[in-house]
This record gives structure tokens, C-alpha cells and sequence, in this order.
């Protein structure tokens, strides 16, 4: 009876699964959210101006059927490890890397996916319990990923050798704020992934390291062309690195001495050192 | 304005603060509410799926601006109203908005007509000849089974202007019953 003393009449009932089925919305809802936010939180990668290249026939493909399926892949953006998308999401990754012919095409996949999974353990941590087997999954993936990038990278132009820092850079400063939020397992894992971050930092920085030296011994034994005055790299072979120690084929008398644009003092007689004495 | 429970209280502040456990727990309390409120509105099951949903998520997104944990359920109903009726102009975008309630022909999916009792009938038509305010409130009373305080923020009316309708309402159906 309500306050008119008049019975309340007959209702419907509300159909069964209807409470469950509208807070499945809500939830990736809430997800999608929580996901947007991880990654507004993160500093965002600085992406290289990679040169386009002509789209290979598999490309084409690719992106037939992501047109076709695109709406589901766009609904699966946002889907976590459990969700019912989630596999979906891999596939279309597994999709794309198979796809990455390229050097920089690989990078670019790798990164991509790596910064994925980073948002994901980050979506992950900020729940109420957050289910541990699927964050160290996820973080085994984040780990697996990163050290392909890094793989790939290594062998490949100094500019995304430098993109690969950064994105590695950036995995180290969220996880280790994701960490702060954490107890028990869970936090070694993320403790585990850092430390992993930072050996892939090492590993990129040694490169570019070796990278850099040997454009600029490049640099100082090329040649100059009559011509144009430019350097031309010499024709010399490129030193290698032995044990941690850099072995230059070029002998210590064979060097230039360049001015501040970079012409020899004296083309007619070049500077001969003396060879140092043991 | 009436209190809201302590429980509740407490759910909705942790709730603004991100719990997504005392958010459900207010989803169990609320759902039932909100969805005949918005499937005796839209009459039609997937709208009322979306239109719920959307209500819940749009809570979701501004809980933390909440000031007053005890207005909560009225800003609730509050949405989900303004959502019908946004349903309701997607289309009719010429559609009045004072006779959005009257042209809601929820009694018709609402009630079981079949175990419909006589003295049920004649209320809804006797209900049909209140004012338009009175109407409302006692639709939104007795069908809804909302409280004063949540009509008042769906009507945005105080508390005491709601109290005098219905008053003025119930004093109008009793001599129309009688």
C-alpha cells in the first residue's frame, strides 16, 4: 500500500538478465575510461616523422579487412585481459606484425603494441583487486614486445633507435608509478618489468653509443671531393668493436686535421703524426 | 530534504571517489527504479537497456562533482528523465515538453492489464483529469515510487512545492472518486 491507500498495481516484471546484461555497458564503460585516462596520464611518445612508403599488397589487405571488421576492432580497442574482445584485439595485433615488412614498419608495430599493453597494466592496477594473473601476463607480453622492439631496433637507423629509448624511457616512469600503488606479488612483478626496462635502456644506449661513434669516425676519415667539397665516407672499412673496445682500421697518420667547415688545412701536405711510442 | 541512508551515503562517497564496488552496490539499489522509470517511458526494451545504461555511465563520469551525497538519487532520476526525453526529441524534435509526460502512454506496458483490478481503471482515468503538475506527481509517487525529494530535483521544484501538489492532488482525486 503506498501513502493513497490505494494498492499499487500489477506490474511487469522486469525481464531476467536485463540488471546484468546493461551493467556489462557500464562496466567497459568504466574500462574504456579508466584506459583513456592511463594513457592521458602517460607522456606519449614522441613518434619519429618515419618516411611513407608505397603500401605493399599485404597492407592493402590489412586494411580491407580492418574496414570490414573495423567495428569490431574499434570496440575492441578499449577491451582488457578477460574481456570477451580481448582475444580479438591480439589477433588483429598478430595481424599487424606478421604485416611489418620493414625495419621502421616493425618498430612502429612493436612500440605500438608494447604501449598497449603498458596502458593495460596500468588499467589493471587501477581496480579494486586487480587480478594478478592478468597483470603478470600482461606484463610478460610488455616484456616480450619492448625486447623485440628493442631487437629490431638495435640493427636499425639511429632516429629509431632513439624512439625505442624514449618509449622504454617512458614504461620505466609509469611502471615505477604503477609500483607505488601496489603490495605483494603484483608490485614484484612490476619491480620485475623495471628492471627489464632498464637493461633494454642499457641496451639502446650502448647502441646509439656505437652508433655515434662510428658516423663520427666516418665523418673524419671520408673523403673530400673535388667537386662538391663534401666528405665522402671513406673508403676504408668501418671499425668494429671488439670485446667493449672500438678497433679502427685507420691508421693514426692517415687522419686530416679539418678546419671548422670541415676542409682539410692543407690538402697538398696532410698533417702526419707521429706514431706513439709503446 | 529528506536523508539518504548512512549506507547509502557512504556508498556514494566512496563511489565518487572511484570504487567501482560501492558504484555497483548503488547500481543494485538504483536499477530496478530507474529502468521501469525509463521502460515505462520508452516502451521498448533495448532503448530502456541504453537509456539505463547511458544513465548509470553518466553518473559514473561526474559522481566526483557531486556536492550533496543526499540529492544523489534525485540527480539520478534527474538524468534518466533528461535521457527520455532526449530519446523522445531524436524523434520529434518539435515535440512539447510539458505534454512529454502525457504523451508517454506507459500505462499501456506498464500494467498487466489483465489482472488489471476496476479500481485500478478508474484511477488512471480519474488521474487523467488532474492538472499537469499534479498529474505528474502522482505518476511519479505512485508509479515510480519515487520520493519527495528525487521529484522535486526531476521537476526542479523544492521539496515543500512537491509536498503542496500532492496535497492539492490527492484532495482533487478524492472528490473526483467520490
Amino acid at each position: 500500500m503506498n501513502e493513497f491507500n490505494f494498492p499499487n498495481p500489477a506490474r511487469k516484471p522486469i525481464p531476467s538478465g536485463e540488471k546484468e546484461k546493461v551493467w556489462f555497458k557500464i562496466v567497459s564503460h568504466i574500462r574504456t575510461v579508466r584506459l583513456q585516462q592511463a594513457e592521458q596520464n602517460s607522456k606519449g611518445l614522441l613518434w619519429p616523422v618515419f618516411r611513407f612508403r608505397k603500401l605493399a599488397l599485404g597492407s592493402l589487405i590489412a586494411m580491407v579487412l580492418v574496414s570490414v571488421f573495423g567495428g569490431v576492432t574499434k570496440a575492441a580497442e578499449g577491451s582488457l585481459p578477460g574481456d570477451t574482445l580481448y582475444s580479438f584485439k591480439k589477433a588483429v595485433e598478430k595481424v599487424e606484425t606478421a604485416l611489418a615488412r620493414s625495419e621502421e614498419k616493425k618498430v612502429k608495430v612493436l612500440s605500438r603494441q608494447a604501449k598497449k599493453r603498458l596502458v593495460e597494466v596500468a588499467a589493471l592496477v587501477a581496480e579494486q583487486n586487480p587480478p594478478e594473473i592478468a597483470v603478470s601476463d600482461t606484463l610478460a607480453e610488455l616484456k616480450e614486445k619492448t625486447e623485440q622492439m628493442v631487437e629490431v631496433a638495435s640493427s636499425a637507423d639511429p632516429e629509431l633507435v632513439k624512439h625505442a629509448i624514449n618509449l622504454v624511457n617512458e614504461e620505466k616512469t609509469v611502471l615505477s608509478q604503477v609500483q607505488e600503488q601496489l603490495k605483494g606479488k603484483v608490485k614484484f612483478k612490476i619491480q620485475e618489468a623495471i628492471t627489464a626496462s632498464e637493461a633494454s635502456i642499457a641496451k639502446l644506449t650502448q647502441t646509439s653509443e656505437t652508433v655515434k661513434g662510428a658516423s663520427e669516425e666516418t665523418a673524419a676519415t671520408g673523403e673530400i671531393t673535388e667537386e662538391t667539397g663534401a666528405v665522402s665516407p671513406s673508403p676504408v672499412s668501418k671499425p668494429k668493436i671488439t670485446e667493449g673496445v672500438l678497433e679502427s682500421p685507420v691508421l693514426i697518420h692517415d687522419v686530416f686535421k679539418v678546419n671548422g667547415n670541415r676542409d682539410p688545412e692543407n690538402r697538398e701536405s696532410p698533417n702526419i703524426l707521429n706514431e706513439p711510442s709503446n | 530534504m529528506a536523508q539518504a541512508l548512512p549506507q547509502e551515503e557512504k556508498l556514494v562517497k566512496r563511489a565518487s571517489g572511484g570504487d567501482e564496488t560501492a558504484f555497483s552496490e548503488l547500481y543494485d539499489l538504483y536499477f530496478e527504479k530507474v529502468y521501469r522509470f525509463v521502460y515505462y517511458r520508452v516502451n521498448h526494451k533495448q532503448t530502456a537497456e541504453d537509456v539505463v545504461a547511458e544513465t548509470f555511465m553518466r553518473v559514473w563520469n561526474r559522481l566526483a562533482e557531486i556536492k550533496n551525497v543526499n540529492a544523489f538519487s534525485g540527480w539520478l532520476f534527474q538524468i534518466a528523465r533528461n535521457l527520455v526525453i532526449d530519446h523522445y526529441r531524436a524523434r520529434k524534435p518539435n515535440l512539447d515538453l510539458n505534454e512529454l509526460e502525457n504523451v508517454l502512454a506507459y500505462e499501456e506496458n506498464f500494467l498487466d492489464k489483465t489482472n488489471l483490478a476496476l479500481e485500478h481503471k478508474i484511477f488512471l482515468e480519474v488521474l487523467e483529469k488532474l492538472s499537469g503538475d499534479q498529474k505528474l506527481v502522482i505518476k511519479f509517487k505512485f508509479f515510480d515510487e519515487l520520493e519527495n525529494h528525487e521529484i522535486a530535483k526531476i521537476l526542479n521544484k523544492s521539496e515543500g512545492a512537491i509536498r503542496v501538489i500532492q496535497h492539492r492532488a490527492i484532495e482533487a482525486l478524492k472528490k473526483l472518486l467520490n
